[in-house]
């Protein structure tokens, strides 16, 4: 049996240096997948290059030990305009780049320990006037259960 | 609304979304001769509103297949997905009840897209009980 647990970190802060801890459930028996993602979105001013924007970086370490088992470097998306146009339907953004089947980074970690520490560095707020950051960081974990 | 083909059952329950940073709660039940619930999906009224600002939990038979603040946009599709692929799939998991439970998130942030009353689809795939033959 598998669960999924999402652990949301907000960013409100220019060069934001967030430790935090995951809560494993107790019958957690391995750790199957994880995957993360940030919800800042950039627009892109007509003409410019879209260049791609690092927004933080994520490390995840196994809480008795110390060792790293995850870092990611989260890169902040361009906003995509809601409406397109092609010859002569107009199209929404939903038909272009989206997938469905959202898959995880697949791995076996055994939990010995029922937390995981973790480490987010912000690397947007040198672009940013700092009272307009707000963002959320979430961290995906797919988990496979002891039996019941 | 369901559609029976091919031993497949297609059904679609819609949930209003009509309060900016609300949380909005529906339950529908399933189709009496769905055997196993195969997939789900996701779409919207309103895509870039849902892929922006959404989150959901999803409970099949009170067990919860995603928490809270699963993003919808995990758990929706575009054009270059072929038609049948373009859903989630659980795996062969027995409805139990019947029941199923969205609640939905809006996250409230306006920086990316602006609120408008909207509609969620939530589409649910399973698989059609063999009648025995006499």
């Amino acid at each position: 049996m598998e669960k999924i647990i999402v652990h949301t970190i907000r960013i409100t802060r220019s060069f934001e240096k967030n430790l935090f801890q995951i809560l494993l459930p107790e019958n957690a028996e391995s750790i199957t997948g994880i995957a993360a993602s940030c919800d800042i979105h950039l627009v892109n001013v007509t003409g410019q290059p879209k260049i791609q924007r690092e927004s933080g970086y994520l490390h995840l370490f196994i809480s008795d030990t110390g060792e790293k088992m995850f870092a990611q470097i989260l890169h902040a998306s361009y906003r995509i305009e809601a409406w397109e146009k092609i010859g002569e339907q107009h199209l929404v953004i939903q038909q272009f780049s989206w997938k469905t089947n959202f898959e995880m980074l697949a791995t076996c970690q055994p939990v010995q320990n029922m937390v995981i520490d973790g480490f987010y560095e912000d690397r947007v707020g040198a672009d940013v006037e700092e009272d307009e950051l707000s963002y959320n960081v979430r961290i995906y974990l797919r988990l496979k259960m002891k039996q019941p | 609304m369901s559609v029976k083909q091919n031993k497949m059952i297609k059904e679609v329950f819609t949930l209003d979304v009509d309060t900016d940073g609300g949380i909005h709660k529906g339950s529908f039940e399933v189709d009496k001769n769905a055997d196993k619930i195969i997939g789900i999906a996701i779409c919207s009224s309103r895509d870039d509103i849902a892929y922006y600002r959404g989150a959901q939990a999803i409970k099949i038979n009170e067990e919860e297949f995603f928490p809270e603040n699963f993003e919808t946009k995990n758990l929706m599709s575009g054009l270059n997905v072929p038609p049948n692929l373009r859903f989630y799939r659980l795996g062969n998991i027995d409805p139990g009840n019947r029941k199923v439970e969205i609640i939905y998130t809006d996250s409230g942030l306006a920086d990316v897209v602006a609120f408008e009353a909207h509609k969620i689809f939530l589409y649910v795939y399973s698989s059609l009980a063999v009648q025995p033959t006499e």
